[in-house]
């Protein structure tokens, strides 16, 4: 099911790729950072700070003069798990592309836990799920004195939600479904005892990378 | 320009650091479980009883064959009655609301139909026009709880807490299908006349009941006027009742009893036949028991036979020979043809004349047909599973032909 997903996001990014081939200009956007946030421990009830990686790659067309649009994917490194979000992105930039420029960037899409494994005995299973991704950010983009590359350097408010779970199967000789996206049920069928972590991570997130 | 951009660099890089966000943390725990629920019998006396308009069927219990109809228990809530004359076609006629009714049987024309600790007795006559004609109280007192005079039921509720210690604290952190309660349910599940699961069977003018510990015995010689006679203590566990020539064939999960009932009135025990614990049905002939024993639910022990015992002599029932089982859950014998239902592998049928040889003389294995129980019906064969009722054309025991299947929007779990 994973070697699936992956196949068609693969899919996507190349038909795209394709696409826009015929239409310039088109660039890419690869970015590194960090994410900051602070956390509630819940099992010593306290706060702690974290910070985690973020990565992130753009692949977008101009649809206006200074817009343009694109998909992301990425993958943010939090401290219980690691997901990876894909969805689409606009970027909106000031001035003229041969200089400094400052831009506005916003993705949107759903944070996917592919990495994640899933725990299952006769007896029990657990998973991870997540949600809507959101990330609004402002920026610079400073261009190469040569070539068609720039350096990019942004900061932005990362929205994700993370979802545990763990599970008791109602009868140990078949096993429940697990649900593939969020489940709203609070016990879905098959199960006996579910517990669930739910974690909105707010974060800040800095972001540093090349744009091609 | 240049300052103004490191300016906003250092100001954007320093901003993530010093300022952060806070998570929002939360965590939910869910557990199905068994609430109790409390009812006055009084209240539950003074609702009226009226036939309603067919319903479809959620949950399918015990079925029982009348005539040309079927008489479907829907758990703890009621009855449903098709009519059956073409089992191709089967139409939904009626449902009989009574509460807490999990069992049913029907003797000259009169249904009797279990209301929590009452009996029931309603007149068939006219199947279109079915009346309560008698209620006997206080029958089946075992759901008295007896500090209050309630009676006390069991619910299947989700409940959810934000405490994790919650749900460990309060005592109904009980795993429903390990409760005696969801072990009674899932007793009451399918069944029927004929159906090796049966709790309620008639025999010589008198209605045996039992529960989880006692048979109860009801003179019914005037079918209009049910009377209680005595309750008689087996022991725990007991599943399931099957009658034959003047005897009741008693399965527990601990073993088979023999009852001789030559005296309706007052059964007296013959034999017991014991083994290790295990779910079983049973169904006789006059000179042999099959019994099925299975591993799962509140009866786990790994053992999936079947057994066959000599019952020539029912002081003395002996083992003749254990066969080797997937799961078999209820059975049917129809003359010399044993069917049996394996649960989730599917139906078996067999022919048993040799009964040495039985695995031998295996007629049909029918993978697909997932079943729980099942009644040899003089129409045809009822098949109670995940596809909910179905009706097979069993002329040819070693070919079975589905004729019709009854819809149930929450089918039984095989396993």
């Amino acid at each position: 099911m994973k070697n699936q997903i992956l196949f068609f996001i693969a899919l996507f990014f190349c038909g795209l790729q394709a696409s826009l081939a015929q239409t310039k200009p088109r660039f890419t956007q690869v970015e590194v950072g960090f994410l900051t946030g602070k956390t509630k421990n819940i099992w010593e009830d306290k706060t702690e700070s974290r910070v985690n990686f973020s990565f992130s790659a753009f692949h977008g067309k101009k649809v206006f003069r200074n817009q343009a649009l694109g998909l992301f994917l990425g993958l943010d490194h939090y401290p219980s798990v690691t997901l990876l979000p894909v969805g689409l992105g606009w970027r909106g930039f000031l001035g003229k592309s041969s200089k400094p420029q400052f831009f506005g960037s916003l993705d949107l899409g759903y944070g996917s836990t592919l990495l994640e494994k899933v725990e299952r005995t006769d007896w029990s299973s657990t998973w991870h799920e997540s949600g809507l991704m959101l990330r609004p950010a402002v920026g610079i983009k400073l261009p190469a004195k040569k070539g068609k590359w720039a350096l990019t350097a942004s900061i932005g408010y990362k929205r994700q939600p993370s979802y545990f779970y763990e599970g008791s199967h109602s009868q140990s000789e078949n096993k429940p479904k697990i649900p593939l996206f969020r489940t709203k049920a609070t016990l879905p069928a098959g199960f006996s005892y579910l517990s669930s972590t739910s974690i909105l991570y707010h974060s800040l997130n800095f972001q540093v990378g090349i744009l091609f | 320009m240049k300052n103004r951009i490191k300016f906003l660099f250092i100001v954007l890089f320093g901003s993530s650091l010093l300022f952060s966000c806070m998570d929002e943390v939360k965590s939910t725990y869910s557990f199905r479980t068994m609430m109790p629920v409390y009812l006055e019998m009084k209240d539950v006396r003074a609702k009226l009883i009226a036939i309603a308009p067919a319903q479809e069927i959620e949950n399918a219990g015990k079925i029982y064959i009348y005539k040309d109809y079927l008489l479907i228990n829907e758990p703890n809530k009621g009855i449903h009655v098709y009519d059956n004359k073409n089992p191709a076609n089967p139409i939904n006629l009626s449902f009989i609301p009574i509460e807490g009714n999990i069992d049913l049987a029907v003797n000259s024309d009169i249904l009797y139909a279990d209301n929590y600790v009452d009996l029931l007795a309603f007149d068939l006559t006219n199947i279109r026009n079915i009346r309560l004609m008698k209620r006997v109280e206080d029958v089946f007192n075992h759901l008295y709880q007896h500090s209050t005079g309630k009676i006390i039921t069991f619910k299947d509720t989700v409940l959810t807490s934000d405490s994790p210690s919650w749900a460990f604290e309060t005592m109904w952190m009980v795993r429903p299908n390990m409760s005696l309660s969801s072990n009674m349910a899932k007793a009451s599940q399918s069944y029927g006349t004929g159906g090796s699961m049966a709790r309620f069977t008639l025999m010589d003018g008198h209605l045996f009941a039992v529960d989880a510990s006692t048979l109860r015995v009801f003179d019914v010689q005037n079918p209009a006027e049910p009377k209680f006679l005595k309750p008689i203590e087996l022991g725990w566990g007991i599943e399931t009742i099957f009658p034959f020539q003047q005897k009741l064939f008693i399965g527990s999960n601990r073993g088979m009893h023999i009852y001789d009932a030559s005296n309706p009135s007052s059964p007296t025990r013959m034999a017991v036949y014991e083994h290790v614990l295990s779910c079983d049905p049973v169904v006789v002939n006059e000179e042999y028991a099959f019994v099925t024993l299975r591993s799962g639910n509140f009866c786990a022990n790994g053992v999936n036979e079947l057994h066959v015992l000599d019952i020539k002599d029912p002081y003395q029932p002996k083992l003749k020979k254990a066969y080797p089982m997937l799961n078999p859950h209820g059975l049917g014998l129809a003359e010399n043809y044993l069917y049996v239902a394996e649960g989730k592998y599917g139906l078996k049928s067999f022919k048993i004349n040799d009964i040495q040889s039985i695995d031998k003389n295996q007629l049909e294995f029918i993978q697909s047909m997932k079943s729980a129980d099942l009644i040899p019906g003089p129409k045809s064969l009822i098949v109670i599973g995940p596809d909910g009722v179905c009706q097979y054309d069993y002329s040819n025991p070693a070919k079975l032909k589905k004729l019709s299947c009854i819809q149930v929007s929450n089918p039984i779990e095989v396993s």
